[in-house]
């Protein structure tokens, strides 16, 4: 059974993760998830919402921007998840759309028959950054507070162009002021191994873990594992064996 | 009323309306423009502007005012029917 949903929390449902932000995200909160292309930002997105429904009893809505979105089935069953069963039943829809169309119409895709949906994933808003002619700030701005006037949680995906420290640009920045939660997904390369990895930027109004965790993407889904503390540097992607390790070595230790 | 033959021969009538099909088969709820839409199967919005005429008439697709365009979107009932008519056309239904 799923464990208790905290009061005024929208848990992912993947443990370690929600242990990280302290019992999950706010409720009615808006999280930006940035990070380069694959790094894991649609399964976890739709791990959210396929948890949001099945353990907790919410409505889902997942709108795409992708041209060919009938793969997303596909993948989320590599990932022990049909979204198919729960489209039938009800409690979710995967949308395909167009930014535009998102902005003047978002009553029309993210209403539910009879329910309200209380996640909402949108992937991704670098769709807006190839489509808009307005201010991309502007139309993400009013999407956003579109989304908090609703009460829904959402997920704003962001595929990362930049290679700064956290691949984070002023445009970025911009973006993770307007978010209320950002999480960010990136790889490390850690003795040539590439692994996946997740940390929490910031939380308005919540404590939470500030290291970054592995993040793993299972058949059974999305797993966040341990941190990289012997590794300094990973975030601004140039990890070195911390200080302590390398001096406990030189000295006939580990 | 358009009959079951006639229904499948608008279907039928060319590989747009065909891809038209099929994408929305895939994404029972795409919602966008035409240009959206044409977009997705390759084409531009004037190729495919009679093909999804032909589908709005025999209301599987339905266009809606949006701002200052028209989205479409599928009749999901409706197309449900079709697909029906289609099987039991084509003698499916008895699991043959
Ligand atoms: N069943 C699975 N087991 C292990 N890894 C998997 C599995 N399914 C998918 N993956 C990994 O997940 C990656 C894709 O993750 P995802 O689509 O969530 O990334 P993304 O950040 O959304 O990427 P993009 O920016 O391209 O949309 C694949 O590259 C693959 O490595
Ligand atoms: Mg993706």
């Amino acid at each position: 059974m799923a464990p208790e949903m905290a009061r005024g929390r929208a848990p992912t449902g993947v443990l370690e993760f929600d242990a990280m932000l302290n019992g999950g995200f706010m409720k009615g909160d808006c999280v930006l998830v940035t990070g380069a292309a694959g790094t894991g930002k649609t399964n976890l997105a739709l791990q959210f919402l396929y948890n949001g429904v099945t353990k907790y009893g919410e409505h889902a809505v997942y709108v795409t921007f992708e041209q060919m979105p009938d793969q997303i089935y596909r993948d989320a069953k590599t990932l022990g998840m049909n979204l198919e069963k729960l489209e039938e039943e009800n409690r979710l829809k995967v949308v395909s759309t167009s930014p535009d169309v998102l902005v003047q119409n978002p009553d029309m895709i993210t209403d539910f028959s009879a329910e309200r949906a209380e996640r909402i994933v949108i992937d991704s808003i670098s769709y807006f950054e190839l489509s808009r002619k307005n201010s991309v700030r502007d139309e993400i701005y009013t999407l956003i507070r579109y989304l908090k006037t609703k009460g829904a949680t959402s997920m704003l995906l962001h595929e990362a162009q930049t290679e700064s420290p956290h691949g984070f640009g002023p445009y970025e920045h911009g973006l993770s002021f307007l978010a209320d939660t950002v999480v960010v997904l990136k790889y490390v390369e850690i003795e040539s191994a590439i692994q996946r990895a997740v940390a929490i930027l910031k939380m308005r109004g919540s404590d939470h873990e500030k290291t970054l965790r592995e993040l793993k993407i299972t058949p059974k889904g999305i797993e966040v594992g341990g941190s990289f503390d012997q590794w300094e540097g990973v975030l601004s992607g140039a990890p070195h064996k911390s200080f302590a390790i390398r001096m406990s070595k030189a000295f006939g230790g580990i | 009323m358009s009959t079951s033959i006639e229904i499948v021969n608008t279907i039928l009538s060319s590989v747009t309306t065909v891809d038209l099909m099929k994408l929305f088969q895939k994404n029972p709820n795409l919602i966008d423009t035409v240009e959206g839409v044409a977009k997705r199967i390759g084409q531009t919005a004037s190729q495919v502007e009679s093909d999804i005429g032909k589908l709005v008439d025999l209301g599987i697709l339905v266009k809606i005012p949006s701002g200052k365009s028209t989205v479409l979107v599928l009749d999901k009932k409706r197309a449900k029917e079709i697909d029906m008519k289609i099987e039991s056309m084509l003698g499916l239904e008895d699991g043959s």
